[in-house]
């Protein structure tokens, strides 16, 4: 199928409403529509998304688009829904019986499909998607398939027999950050054919500009982003490592900077997340006290900054998070806040998720009928999705002992990130191998300066703000919510 | 639920078991726990608490017992203090406990919530002639009941100025205070509502008060629109009520004339259970027909068995009446019980 670039901007125009292409789109579709397999590498904010949107809606043909996370997949329904894609369903484990139930029996009246790797193992699902005909097979989230990635997700693993047992679809793999081990795993997990399908958009974002702010404690820390949130333009996110830091630092934000802060994690309630998310994207928030959980499906253009309190457990995290910033193009700022023995905390996470050998050996010796595990439910999970694609005790030991490695192997790239003596945008360059001819200068970096150029940056804080939690009288809301008709 | 609040639920004159409470909060309701909440009165707090973690709750029993607002019997009942009386009366006076709680067993509360949150997202919207929104809701129940009633209004305009009109005189008729925490949670265009924390905040009640308001008021709503244009959407929340269907099915039947025999016979139910039905219908409706088990004279009869210790007829043994009365089957012998706890609440004895 050939079609000129000026026949696709104007489909875009007319069913998305976008003038052009953000760079890398128009690649990715046109060499879909070759019709090739293609691997897209493009950073956050870059429109991802669009690139099976638009398939979709220009083959007239089905999408199946297989995430590995619930809230995205929420979100994503919900904006093709706002662009009048109404044919939209995310097929999770979190439906009810009665909702799953419905979907399946209802399935070939939706045009984009959501689902999550487990439910597609379900035999009466896999059966019905088999029988159906797909224009576009979308593999979201790509590097999880990789076992050299930082996120491998077993359940991955059967999307390539899946993708054999739907005849082969043309199929678009997506993620923000691959190094090249993990692309090229990507390409043979997923038996993708062709010549190099990979299109890759360079990671480095020039206009978010990057810091490390030192301090020799937490305390110090704490008093740090009181000050820097004071000082800069929002709106902005602040990533913690724990939920239970990001709701103390909301509270003790808001006393201290009087701007209007949210907290944002997985304990709250779907509507309290809603609620944040809106009031967020219509500028009714300043700043949000977030754990990663947020913001993968929120496309708002003028976030400022974006600070991590902790130090992430890998680059690939960092990049993904720091991306939300300046989506508008606009100059941003992202910083990491570091105190030497930070790294303890990602080192606990580890332990907390890893399983060690003798929680696996203990595992591979219970029998089916035992319930009660005695180890973390999560780890348990694990562990028995590796025994129910056939790792032998062996493989799986392996697998979990190069992962530790691996993850300690990740979060020293990252302390030495926070460390950094060198231009921190070249790590990143060279981390993900990406060949930019990049010059150091005084809007790259803060490697070589004790202060945050934020005034040549635009980042002052220009207008002070009154806290918005004002009660109004309902009789006033009521008469906001509806017109007089 | 808050450990405050169960001891509103005890009592220092009549000694009650948690456990009962416990099981008619998750909505876990057998002959045995409905019939004790019949005594203890407490059958308006069926399915309140569908979610309730049993060891917390008994964790939360413990520490009321520690802090000595309750007292532990050796029977596993509990009776309330006077330290405990006190506490709760001045605690109540500074938060909001759940109203209109009877309306828990009959309806699916949650779900009720979930869908007037979206009628007021879908009526809000159209009044501004807006179809592009991103839903409030994912719950695909509630959008498919409320895109089926929308859909199905011929002057959807008129529906809209009635719902909220409906809105506007419920909110009217609550303590204003508790009318504008319900009406800043909710959302519509251009209103993104805040969350019951952000109230919370702004307002210095604890969240979980936020949290009673917003379900108090949409109890209300739920009460005052019976029979009106919303009727549908209440109806599609119907949970069935404090009896299991299958019970409420053998009560009708035999109403209609089947024996209790025939009964049995079509469902393949055991003796006891078909009982049991009879006995929850008992419980919990108005005008049961006790006649086809106890006549007034033999009312007067069980009345008058001597019990050696026992004086609460409530808390008669069946086997120790049946050595009294040999004749006696233990569905007579409940439904008895059940007669007289009635009869003593309303007063007629």
């Amino acid at each position: 199928m050939v079609a000129t670039k000026d026949e696709l901007q104007h489909f875009l125009k007319h069913h998305f409403g976008y003038a052009t292409f953000k760079p890398g789109q128009l690649a990715v579709i046109q060499q879909l529509l070759t019709p090739k397999d293609t691997v897209a590498i493009m950073p956050t904010g870059n429109g991802k998304s669009l690139c099976y949107q638009f398939m979709g809606a220009y083959l007239k043909k089905k999408v199946l688009i297989i995430s590995p996370l619930l809230s995205l997949m929420q979100d994503q329904v919900e904006q093709l829904r706002l662009l009048g894609f109404k044919r939209s369903i995310a097929l999770t484990s979190a439906l009810t019986y009665w909702e799953r139930s419905f979907v399946i029996n209802h399935l070939e009246e939706y045009d984009f499909i959501f689902a999550s790797p487990e439910i597609l193992a379900t035999p009466q699902i896999k059966a019905t998607i088999q029988q159906m005909e797909w224009g576009l097979l979308v593999i979201d989230e790509a590097h999880c398939i990789s076992q050299w990635g930082p996120d491998f997700r077993p359940d991955y693993l059967q999307l390539g027999g899946l993708r054999s047992e739907l005849q082969d679809p043309l199929t678009l793999a997506l993620t923000a950050t691959a190094t090249p081990k993990v692309q090229r795993d990507i390409i043979a997990q997923l038996h993708l054919q062709g010549d190099d399908p990979v299109i890759r958009r360079p990671v480095n974002r020039k206009n978010i500009y990057l810091s490390v702010v030192r301090a020799s404690s937490q305390e110090e820390k704490k008093q740090e982003l009181f000050a820097l949130v004071r000082r800069l333009q929002g709106p902005g996110l602040i990533y913690f490592s724990s939920k239970k830091l990001a709701d103390q630092m909301q509270v003790q934000l808001q006393k201290e900077t009087n701007l209007r802060v949210a907290t944002y994690h997985a304990d709250l309630s779907k509507e309290d997340r809603f609620i944040i998310q809106q009031q967020f994207l219509h500028n009714k928030l300043d700043v949000i006290c977030a754990t990663s959980a947020f913001g993968m499906g929120i496309n708002k253009g003028n976030i400022r900054f974006v600070i991590h309190f902790h130090i992430p457990g890998d680059m690939e995290s960092y990049v993904q998070e720091i991306g939300r910033a300046g989506r508008d193009g606009q100059p941003s700022i992202a910083i990491l806040l570091y105190s030497q023995g930070d790294e303890m905390i990602q080192q606990q996470l580890t332990a907390a998720t890893v399983p060690t050998n003798n929680e696996i050996h203990f595992v591979y010796s219970l029998n089916e009928k035992t319930s009660f595990t005695g180890i973390d439910d999560d780890k348990f999970k694990v562990i028995k999705a590796f025994i129910e694609r056939g790792f032998s005790e062996e493989a799986t030991t392996r697998f979990f002992t190069t992962r530790f490695q691996d993850k300690e192997k990740a979060l020293q790239v990252m302390t030495t990130y926070a460390q950094g003596t060198t231009c921190l945008r070249r790590f990143i360059d060279t981390y993900f191998a990406e060949k930019d001819a990049h010059q150091h200068d005084e809007i790259c970096c803060n490697y070589d300066v004790t202060q945050l150029p934020l005034a040549r940056l635009g980042l002052l804080r220009t207008k002070s703000v009154t806290p918005s939690y004002t009660i109004q009288s309902y009789n006033a809301i009521l008469d906001k919510l509806f017109l007089n008709l | 639920m808050r450990k405050e609040e169960l001891l509103g639920y005890f009592d220092s004159e009549q000694p009650k078991r948690p456990s009962v409470l416990r099981q008619l909060l998750k909505g876990k309701t057998t002959s045995s726990s409905l019939y004790w909440g019949l005594v203890y009165g407490w059958l308006d707090v069926i399915k309140m608490d569908p979610n309730l973690v049993n060891e917390q709750f008994k964790q939360d029993i413990a520490d009321l017992v520690q802090a000595g607002y309750l007292t532990a019997n050796d029977d596993r009942t509990v009776y309330l203090t006077e330290q405990g009386r006190k506490y709760y009366q001045e605690w109540r006076h500074v938060h909001w406990p759940l109203q209109r709680t009877k309306l828990f067993a009959d309806y699916n509360i949650e779900r009720w919530r979930v869908i007037l949150r979206l009628l007021v997202q879908v009526c809000s919207e159209f009044s501004y002639a807006n179809k592009n929104y991103i839903v409030v809701t994912n719950d695909i129940y509630a959008q498919n009941q409320v895109r089926r009633w929308f859909s199905g209004q011929s002057n959807k305009q008129q529906v809209v100025r009635q719902f909220t009109q409906l809105l506007r005189v419920c909110l009217a008729n609550c303590n204003p205070q508790e009318a504008d925490v319900f009406a800043n949670t909710l959302i519509g265009h251009q209103v993104n509502g805040l969350t019951n924390a952000q109230i919370s905040q702004a307002e210095n009640i604890d969240e979980d008060d936020i949290t009673n308001i917003v379900i108090n008021i949409t109890n209300r709503c739920l009460q005052e629109w019976q029979g009106s244009v919303v009727q549908p959407l209440i109806t599609a929340v119907s949970a069935g009520g404090a009896v299991p269907i299958a019970a409420q099915r053998t009560y009708q039947e035999f109403m209609q004339g089947v024996p209790l025999a025939k009964i049995r016979q079509i469902y393949h139910l055991r003796q006891s259970t078909v009982e049991e039905h009879m006995l929850d219908n008992a419980i919990v409706l108005d005008d049961f027909p006790y006649c086809h088990w106890v006549s007034s004279e033999l009312y007067e009869q069980l009345k008058g068995l001597a019990f050696t210790g026992e004086t609460t007829i409530a808390n008669w043994r069946f086997r120790e009446a049946q050595q009294l009365m040999p004749e006696l089957d233990f569905i007579t012998f409940r439904l008895f019980q059940i007669m007289y706890v009635k009869g003593e609440k309303d007063g007629s004895h």
